[in-house]
């Protein structure tokens, strides 16, 4: 039997949530200090469809509303048989995880790039041009842990599709605050959360 | 400015933007947890390639049912 992984959760958590994608029931694997949550994947089909990522999003932030999570990547899918020696082999680093997001949601502030400069048209303007938005995504990245210190354990800043992506690691009873500091200081960012932390799980796991 | 409209402003400016499909597939696809693997391909016996596996369990799952479904139709 398959089984679909949503995520890692502490090993006390119990979830008002009782299905996962395809209406199938969420069971819970405990491990020494975390637990797993997944769903039995009954289909052949692939999991591919928007629908699919629509769903695991709901679990994910339906679990996100009662306790901390680790998400897994969409869509690992194991064996019921591998899953035992998957948390066996593997529970000190998922401890680890938890503990190091424990009461934390990930905020996204997303700024357009305003201007990437002409495109480059040798070499040297090219490792000029990559040099300088690393310059500057550092520069953002130092302010906005000076800015956002009391409401944010951790800041990471990266460049996608055009914006500059601001990610924070928010305690939960600070996000109002978190969102309202944001708000003032990028007016014209989209803000979305609360995400599960991905982006501060420890490199090794992902 | 009314006192009711400076509430709801302030509450706007509290409420998070809603995720496109876009932001989910950011976030559901490309981070979390990877369970890694390893496969050895090889031919007659002999190890030729090794490939570190990490986010494509899915792939390789589905990979293999093709395979094994088109071995069986040979």
């Amino acid at each position: 039997m398959k089984l679909l992984l949503y995520g890692i959760i502490p090993v006390h958590s119990t979830l008002s949530l009782t299905t996962g994608i395809g209406g199938l029931p969420l069971s819970a694997h405990d491990g020494e200090g975390f637990r797993v949550i997944s769903s039995q994947h009954a289909s052949d089909g692939p999991l591919n469809s928007p629908d699919h990522l629509r769903e695991f999003y709901r679990v994910i932030s339906a679990v996100i509303s009662e306790t901390d999570i680790v998400p897994f990547r969409f869509a690992t899918l194991i064996s019921d048989e591998t899953l035992t020696s998957v948390l066996a082999n593997r529970a000190s680093i998922f401890r680890a995880a938890l503990a190091d997001t424990a009461g934390c949601v990930q905020m996204d502030v997303q700024q357009p790039i305003q201007s990437e400069g002409a495109r480059p048209s040798t070499g040297r303007m090219y490792l000029e041009q990559k040099s300088q938005a690393a310059g500057r995504l550092s520069e953002v990245s130092t302010e906005a842990v000076d800015y956002f210190g009391p409401v944010s354990k951790d800041i990471k800043v990266a460049s996608r599709r055009g914006a500059t992506v601001l990610s924070a690691l928010v305690p939960r009873e600070r996000q109002t605050e978190f969102m309202a500091l944001a708000r003032k200081k990028y007016p014209e960012a989209r803000i979305t959360g609360p995400w599960a932390p991905a982006a501060f799980v420890a490199a090794e796991l992902t | 400015m009314s006192m009711q409209s400076e509430s709801v402003l302030s509450m706007a400016s509290t409420m998070p933007d809603e995720p496109s499909l876009l932001d989910i597939a950011d976030h559901v696809l490309n981070t979390g947890v990877v369970l890694q693997g390893s496969i050895v391909i090889s031919l007659a016996g002999v190890d030729l390639v090794y490939l570190g596996l990490s986010a494509v369990l899915t792939s390789v799952e589905t990979a293999m049912k093709i395979i094994a479904a088109d071995e069986k139709r040979k």
